[in-house]
């Protein structure tokens, strides 16, 4: 595959925006990566616009129309929409639109606005990214579907609930790091455990909780700035797999079936092995989903990644740093925003800009981004060009 | 007093039969304790223990389904075949839009049927049964399926809340004599114009005549059809095995059995309502469904329902051996009594709040 | 007049008599031969538990029922269907367990909508020790 270039990243904080509407957040995210970038509004050629509840929660739809004019201009402008993978199925549509040769300079904004709506209500939309005809309308909510895959493979592998709250703890931690992430404190496995429950064995600090946010980055063909002394950086191989909707349809619930075949596609484009990935943005939705993955991803086998994050391999000191962003639990998931901020985070890392979380020496990342409750799966394989 | 001759029925049996009661029980005691009255004397006077109360996710219909695929069981029919369903009930969840359809669908019945929406206080179901058999005499149909369910409406605090129950009782009759595990010989009906117990339009809940609702309305058109039932069949009280008559309360049904000379042994197997209250259009039901969980071959049944407003129903049957076998097929009313569950006042309350 | 068309008031699968080949849920068009015009099919429990969770959160639409259990059932291989699940022990249920579809209220929107009926699960009946 020919890299694709990140020009410029760009997020607003991730977190309870009362006063921002959607395409406030939308034009900050957007704008922040265009100065990034160093080009001007009027060089892009077309927006991609990843969101998956604008309907549902404000009304909105026709989200491209929305942002472009927001951003005062008239290019083309498309709205994706993959559930929680929406942001990095934006990603992934618009570097097809960039290899296909059409447009050479492109916006991919994720953006998602939650709290216009009450807790139960966002829930219920959030069913949308499921089987709502067959999940939605008997009352499940994501957690519980999620929660389902635990019990499975907690009885399967032998995993403890306090494996699970590992993950939490170790991604909070992260994001004490992180400025921009909606919970920037560290928990602490006691406080997890005493969480109150939301759908058994989750607890309210095994789940990612409701945000605002948005995510950007400009993407091109080649460099295009002089100036930009920002280190390369490219998206190297990306892969966009589907499986059932249902969870009921699903193979084997304890399996990200579709990021399994995701990631071999990706690494192959990539032409590069699993083992030369230094770190990865991983799709934490729920404690059980970073766990679940990993494994599918290949990091660890079938009921080993628990034990690996407990002795601290996913850490940020460990060998595989996983979610230095915080995570969708800690940093925050903005639904349709999290996979743009997954692009957002390697970039950084990639380019030595992480400042306090930074992972050494990181040259290849990976980001994980998936729709439903795994009904889609988006990988990308980012890479640092210049060495320093 | 106009007394006819009856026509016994040529061709009219039950070939299946089901009775559906909802989980959780709630003491007479414990409504008796919150409201405030003295330890005991409510419950020992009515003569029940408690009385069943359905799930928040429960209602007329759901009871009716479940009560129907038991009767199904047992009959071992394909619900296509159903030619008519009545459903009997004063809970009925919608005023308009029959739940006799949903009914129908949920069983796998249609759509070549006749469907039908009964409502005589607590006696709709056993209407229905008549219907069914009319049907049947005349050869409309081939089977038909009559229930009477209810989530029985009280105001909370008034006495009728140490009474109200729910359930649901399915039967279904046909017309070939070698399926047959009771043959249905006579029926017959009394009625009435008098306001002992009603529920106006938009009213939340029933009102009813206090002691009126005795003498004048239950003992007198009970009494009274009977008498006309037994004259114009040529049969006499101490015909039947078993007995079953509407159940409000333990003390009605005995004075009625003195005073028409019936023995305790003749009434004591359909006795539900000491378990599970008064499920009005499923009472007397309910109770058949216990009799014929239990009776033997060759036993004659009487069934006399009674519904306010006023009228009675009244029917007798005999059973056949097909009975004893046949009734296998299906949970019997032991298990829904067994499977109890109690629950306190709060709790009862937040049942009856959702959905 | 989606819950009319999308009623579960009972597992519905479609069936291919050319292919013989069965589908669930049902589907319009035979994904081996390409007809239409497939066979509608009941598809009948008892189920077996594949897993479970309790839905402490309720969604909109299911507030005051939390907390009630939700799971997959499977009613034959390859045929699964999510549904709540109630009348369980919550100490004593297992995945595993035989289980039986009950006739319930699903949900109402308000006091002037259809009422959404369908089927949830409970433990397939069991006779107690002693009992006829």
């Amino acid at each position: 595959m020919k890299p694709i270039k990140i020009l410029g990243t760009g997020m607003t904080k991730f977190g309870e925006h009362w006063n921002k509407s959607l395409v406030d957040l939308a034009e900050e995210a957007g704008m922040k990566a265009v100065k990034d970038s160093n080009l001007k509004l009027k060089d892009l050629e077309a927006i991609f616009v990843g969101n998956m509840l604008s309907a549902s929660v404000t009304g909105q739809e026709h989200l491209g129309a929305l942002v472009a004019e927001r951003l005062g201009s008239k290019i083309p402008a498309v709205r994706i929409e993959g559930a929680c993978a929406s942001g990095a199925m934006a990603v992934h549509q618009a570097c097809l639109a960039i290899a296909s040769g059409h447009y050479q300079k492109v916006l991919v904004i994720g953006v998602e606005k939650m709290t216009d709506l009450s807790t139960a209500e966002v829930n219920r939309a959030l069913m949308g990214a499921s089987a709502e005809a067959e999940e939605g309308v008997n009352g499940f909510t994501f957690a519980s579907l999620y929660a389902l895959m635990a019990r499975v493979y907690m009885e399967k592998y032998g995993l403890k609930e306090k494996d699970l709250a590992q993950v939490a703890v170790k991604n909070h931690a992260h994001a004490s790091l992180n400025p921009l992430a909606q919970f920037p404190f560290k928990v602490s496995l006691k406080q997890v455990l005493e969480s109150p429950l939301v759908a058994d064995p989750l607890k309210v600090l095994d789940c990612s909780g409701i945000t605002d946010g948005a995510a950007a980055v400009v993407l091109s063909s080649r460099p295009w700035t002089v100036d930009n002394k920002q280190i390369s950086v490219s998206i190297i191989g990306n892969s966009l797999i589907s499986d059932t909707l249902s969870l009921s349809a699903r193979g084997e619930i304890t399996e990200q079936e579709a990021t399994r075949k995701a990631v071999q596609e990706a690494l192959r484009m990539a032409g590069i092995k699993l083992k030369e990935v230094d770190l990865a943005e991983v799709h934490d939705c729920f404690t059980i989903a970073e766990i679940i993955s990993l494994e599918s991803l290949g990091f660890f086998k079938k009921g080993e990644a628990g034990k690996a994050t407990a002795r601290g391999e996913t850490s940020l000191n460990g060998r595989l740093p996983v979610n230095t962003s915080g995570g969708l639990k800690a940093c925050g998931h903005p639904v349709g925003a999290t996979g743009v901020k997954q692009i957002v985070e390697l970039a950084l890392q990639l380019r030595g800009q992480a400042g306090k979380r930074q992972v050494k020496n990181a040259r290849i990342g990976l980001a994980q981004n998936i729709g439903g409750s795994g009904s889609t799966a988006v990988i990308h394989i980012l890479e640092r060009e210049n060495h320093v | 007093m106009y007394m006819k001759k009856l026509k016994k029925l040529t061709r009219v049996g039950l070939v299946g039969y089901g009775g559906y009661v909802p989980r959780f029980r709630i003491k007479i005691d414990e409504i008796a304790q919150v409201w405030g009255k003295e330890d005991g004397k409510i419950s020992r006077g009515l003569g029940i223990r408690e009385k069943s109360v359905p799930d928040f996710d429960e209602d007329a219909v759901t009871m009716a389904v479940e009560a129907g695929k038991i009767a199904l069981m047992r009959a071992g029919i394909e619900p296509e075949k159903i030619g008519a369903v009545f459903i009997g009930s004063e809970s009925h969840p919608y005023a308009v839009k029959p739940s006799a359809t949903i009914v129908a669908e949920a069983l796998g019945i249609g759509p070549d049927y006749l469907a039908a929406d009964l409502e005589f206080a607590c006696k709709a179901g056993s209407a229905g049964i008549q219907l069914v058999a009319a049907l049947l005499e005349a050869g409309q149909i081939e089977y038909g399926l009559a229930i009477g369910t209810d989530v029985a409406q009280s105001k909370k605090g008034d006495e009728l809340e140490y009474t109200a129950g729910a359930g649901a009782g399915a039967f279904i009759l046909g017309r070939k004599s070698g399926e047959f595990l009771a043959q249905i010989d006579y029926f017959s009906s009394f009625s009435s114009n008098t306001p002992d117990f009603w529920r106006r339009n938009g009213a939340d809940f029933p009102s009813h005549g206090g002691r009126f609702t005795g003498e004048m309305a239950y003992f007198r058109h009970l009494e009274e059809g009977i008498k006309c039932f037994l004259e114009g069949s040529e049969q006499k009280m101490t015909d039947f095995e078993e007995i079953i008559f509407h159940m409000p309360n333990l003390k009605f049904p005995l004075k009625l059995g003195q005073r028409l000379g019936v023995k305790e042994k003749q009434l004591k197997q359909g006795l539900i309502v000491k378990q599970i209250g008064n499920p009005y259009s499923a009472s007397s039901l309910l109770g058949l469904c216990q009799v014929l969980d239990k009776v033997r071959k060759g036993k004659k049944i009487l069934l006399a329902a009674y519904g306010s407003g006023a009228g009675a129903d009244i029917l007798s049957m005999r059973t056949r051996s097909l009975l004893l076998t046949k009734r296998k097929r299906g949970p019997k009313l032991s298990y829904f009594l067994e499977q109890k569950e109690e629950i306190d006042y709060s709790q009862y309350l937040r049942k009856g709040g959702y959905l | 007049m989606r819950i009319w068309r999308e009623n579960g008031y009972h597992f519905f699968g479609s069936y291919c008599s050319k292919c013989q080949k069965t589908y669930f849920p049902k589907r319009e068009y035979c994904l081996q031969c390409g007809e239409n015009g497939l066979e509608k099919i009941k598809i009948h429990n008892p189920g077996k538990l594949i897993s479970f969770s309790v839905v402490r959160n309720a969604p909109a639409g299911f507030e005051g029922q939390a907390p009630y259990v939700v799971g997959i059932v499977e009613l034959a291989p390859k045929i699964r269907v999510s549904a709540q699940i109630i009348n369980v022990d919550l100490k004593k249920l297992k995945i595993g367990q035989k289980l039986i579809s009950v006739f319930r209220r699903i949900s109402v929107a308000d006091e002037e909508s259809v009422i959404s009926y369908g089927l949830k699960f409970q433990p397939a009946f069991q006779r107690k020790k002693g009992s006829k």
